[in-house]
């Protein structure tokens, strides 16, 4: 039984059973349900899988767009309801998946709770929180330049993989490394500054592992537990989710997180709901109206979503008013249209990490379902 | 927060963390339970922990003996219900647990249902079912990595020894350089040392063979066979989970961990002669069966003297019908048959195999059996 190693599991064919099996290949901490999941009714919409979407490459049948596209799991509910909950052949409900930058949302939102217990002000320096890194790239750099993707240092994010990355995935655990190796909190310790902070949008993931750490500081838990408590518990998730940890336990934060479909709707409804009492409201509504769309404008993804703008991990796609969401490498999104109190679940498994037609076209899809479902009238098809 | 690394996790103090902790240390596979979980009814025994026994080195009052020496959890089931559920501060009863050398235990009860089910033949030789790579096991029967009488050049020394310090390289306890071997390459290039079948030899790379044999004969990964003949059939009320080197090959003769409940609902299959799910004559041949005379020549005879060891649980023979499963720093499960008693321990000891500690392990569980079904004329306690 050859199965992926950490040498290969991120590439074809291994992605699929890779992204659920996370825990086989790093070392991952567990984060805990609580003991009463939040229940969500069973009310499927008739004939959604027929729902028709343009897509990149012209009009395409849901259904059929699911099927062709490694695409491993889709939910979507509507309040409390599940009105789709589609799996490929062979995937359980039931398995934590990958989510890879989709935890950067997860950590934002983690970031969110710990302002709401006033335990981070994410205006005031990293170095109140984290001193250890006063000497690299963060130490000028604020909890906001985080959560916006706005710090600034000398970083390549080339999944190809570049370089930096090759190093940055040896420090996180992800590669195979030298045991002696550096960790994540030596990674990050060592960036050089490079630019000024809060200038425009680069999208850098060790930012948001920088964030990571700030929740730890001020909480005082190690990240898992923090979700734990924080999300996981407050949410009703069913099932325990989990992150991948470095040699010393340092957590990936800004991509190491699994969990199942179901428990990341209910995540996304936390969005959805105002914040539902575990964020702050005004938090999650920064979401949508916060950020300045000049940054993005002249940032990494401009071509990807003209007009958008990342504010808090939260991307917003200003086609739809109040509707933002999540994305990770290789396929992974939740979708949450607020104003239809809709959200949607995408877990997938490209062989191709970060291809913009791709990332549209999930995009589109889940717009065309939360626009569906949200009309009064039965499916539109 | 500077937790423990792989560096330094079987050091005090670490173990305490350590032996709750293991996913976040190595990489590991879930033991799925099932939905439908066995209930254990709650009966609690008034004044169990102020029973006294007499340990190696002094007379011990129960609840000081449990405090006073790295446990972690206790749970007695005496018919099948939790007449104790002890735990020190700070323990969680829903944390899998390190088993250590307990996981020998659990995966010959798997073989013990694979055999049930016609897919393993228990007599036939290991290159039966391991055509390429058996190395020094070549000449071995199942039944031989079964009993621990199978032979091949290895010392285990904890301290760690030489062998043993390749060992956890190779099963992934310890930092390995990026070109080691593996698990199945360790198995595969063991050299002959002597006759298989004659001398009870602890060498715990056996029973990882007998995983790789269970594995090939099921036709599935361990940690999916485990789930799938033990762990959901057993009514597990939690998932555990077995440690993996960096192939994904499970470490079958020390990784698996699991709650200490469901630990105890491992020896309730023993004591309930299988319970449907390992043949009953499996069950009572490791509780009656094998040859002594093996277990005397053995590395343990003086530890253990009349013992045996067979199927990968030990008889201590002083008591008829009762089983145990042993693992260093002070894992155990002592399964009391006539008596309908269960004793799962957890601990962190900061010796890994200290042999008094070994026995007062063993000589609690005995003490406990005996105060519960009230034929203990030393017990100074009574028990309703």
């Amino acid at each position: 039984m050859d199965r992926p190693t950490l040498d290969n599991w991120m590439r074809p064919p291994h992605t699929r059973w890779s992204f659920r099996h996370v825990r086989e290949l790093i070392p991952t901490a567990r984060i805990r349900h609580g003991h009463h999941p939040s229940e969500l009714t069973y009310e499927p919409a008739g004939n959604l899988l027929d729902l028709h979407f343009e897509s990149t490459s012209g009009r395409r049948v849901l259904g059929e767009y699911l099927a062709t596209t490694d695409t491993d799991a889709l939910v979507a509910i509507k309040g409390d309801a599940v009105a789709l909950e589609w799996l490929a052949p062979g995937i359980r409900n039931d398995e934590p998946h990958l989510m890879f930058s989709v935890t950067k949302s997860i950590t934002a939102l983690l970031c969110g709770a710990l302002v709401g217990a006033d335990k981070i002000d994410v205006d005031l320096p990293v170095i109140t929180y984290v001193p250890e890194v006063a000497d690299s790239g963060f130490g000028d750099a604020t909890v906001r330049h985080l959560l916006d993707m706005e710090a600034s240092y000398a970083f390549v994010e080339d999944y190809s993989p570049g370089p930096d990355i090759v190093l940055y995935r040896n420090s996180a655990g992800w590669y195979p490394a030298p045991p002696d190796h550096m960790g994540l909190h030596e990674f990050l310790r060592t960036r050089q500054k490079q630019d000024e902070h809060g200038e425009r949008f680069r999208y850098m993931s060790p930012t948001t592992d920088m964030l990571g750490w700030v929740c730890e500081a001020a909480s005082g838990l190690p990240y898992a537990l923090a979700v734990s408590q924080y999300l996981w518990v407050p949410m009703g998730a069913e099932a325990d989710a989990d992150i991948t940890l470095d040699r010393f336990g340092t957590p990936r934060a800004a991509g190491g997180l699994s969990a199942t479909p179901r428990d990341l709707a209910r995540l996304g409804r936390i969005v959805a709901d105002n914040g539902a009492g575990i964020v702050p409201a005004d938090y999650i509504e920064d979401f949508v109206n916060g950020g300045d769309p000049s940054h993005w404008a002249i940032g990494d993804y401009a071509d990807w979503l003209p007009g958008g703008c990342y504010r808090s991990c939260w991307y917003q796609p200003r086609v739809d008013p109040d509707c933002v969401m999540a994305v990770g490498i290789h396929g992974q999104m939740i979708y949450v249209d607020r104003p239809r109190g809709i959200v949607v679940v995408k877990q997938s498994s490209w062989s191709e990490p970060d291809n913009n037609d791709l990332h549209s076209d999930a995009e589109y899809a889940c717009r065309a379902i939360a626009r569906a479902l949200g009309s009064d009238s039965p499916v539109a098809v | 927060m500077n937790r423990p690394t792989l560096d330094n996790w079987r050091q005090p103090p670490h173990l305490v963390w350590s032996l709750r902790h293991m996913r976040e240390l190595v990489p590991t596979a879930q033991i799925r339970c099932h939905s439908s979980m066995c209930v254990l009814d709650p009966a609690p025994a008034d004044g169990l922990l102020d029973l006294v026994f007499a340990g190696t080195r002094q007379e011990w009052r129960l609840g000081d003996y449990l405090d006073q020496t790295e446990t972690d959890a206790l749970v007695v089931l005496h018919d099948g219900r939790v007449v104790l559920e002890w735990l020190a501060p700070g323990i969680r009863d829903d944390e899998p647990h390190l088993l250590f050398s307990v996981t020998k235990s659990v995966v010959a009860l798997l073989a013990g249902a694979l055999a049930g089910a016609g897919l393993l033949d228990l007599d036939a030789p290991v290159t039966q079912y391991i055509t390429k790579g058996a190395g020094a096991f070549a000449g071995a029967s199942v039944r031989h990595l079964l009993d621990m009488t199978a032979s091949f050049d290895y010392v285990e020394d904890y301290s760690p020894g030489i062998d043993f310090a390749e060992y956890a390289i190779a099963n992934g306890l310890h930092p390995a350089p990026l070109d080691s071997p593996g698990l199945r390459g360790f198995l595969s290039t063991r050299s002959p040392e002597g006759e298989h079948g004659v001398v009870f030899r602890y060498l715990s790379p056996t029973t990882d063979m007998l995983g790789w044999v269970c594995e090939a004969a099921a036709g599935l990964p361990l940690p999916v066979a485990i789930a799938q003949y033990i762990w959901e059939p057993l009514g597990a009320e939690a998932d555990g989970h077995i440690t993996l080197d960096r192939a994904g090959t499970a470490f079958a003769a020390g990784g698996m961990s699991a709650i200490p409940r469901d630990m105890a609902r491992v020896g309730l299959l023993v004591a309930e002669r299988g319970a449907g799910i390992v043949p009953q004559g499996f069950v009572d041949d490791l509780i009656h069966g094998g040859d002594p005379a093996p277990w005397a020549a053995g590395d343990f005879a003086d530890w253990l003297p009349g013992g045996c060891y067979r199927s990968c649980w030990y008889q201590p023979r002083v008591d008829p019908d009762c089983a145990m499963a042993v693992g260093i720093h002070g894992q155990m499960i002592y399964v009391d048959r006539p008596r309908n008693v269960v004793v799962a321990k957890q601990s962190s000891w900061s010796d890994a195999d200290d042999s008094d500690n070994s026995t007062d392990a063993y000589l609690a569980a005995r003490a406990i059996c005996r105060a519960l079904a009230a034929d203990a004329p030393d017990a100074r306690i009574t028990l309703h």
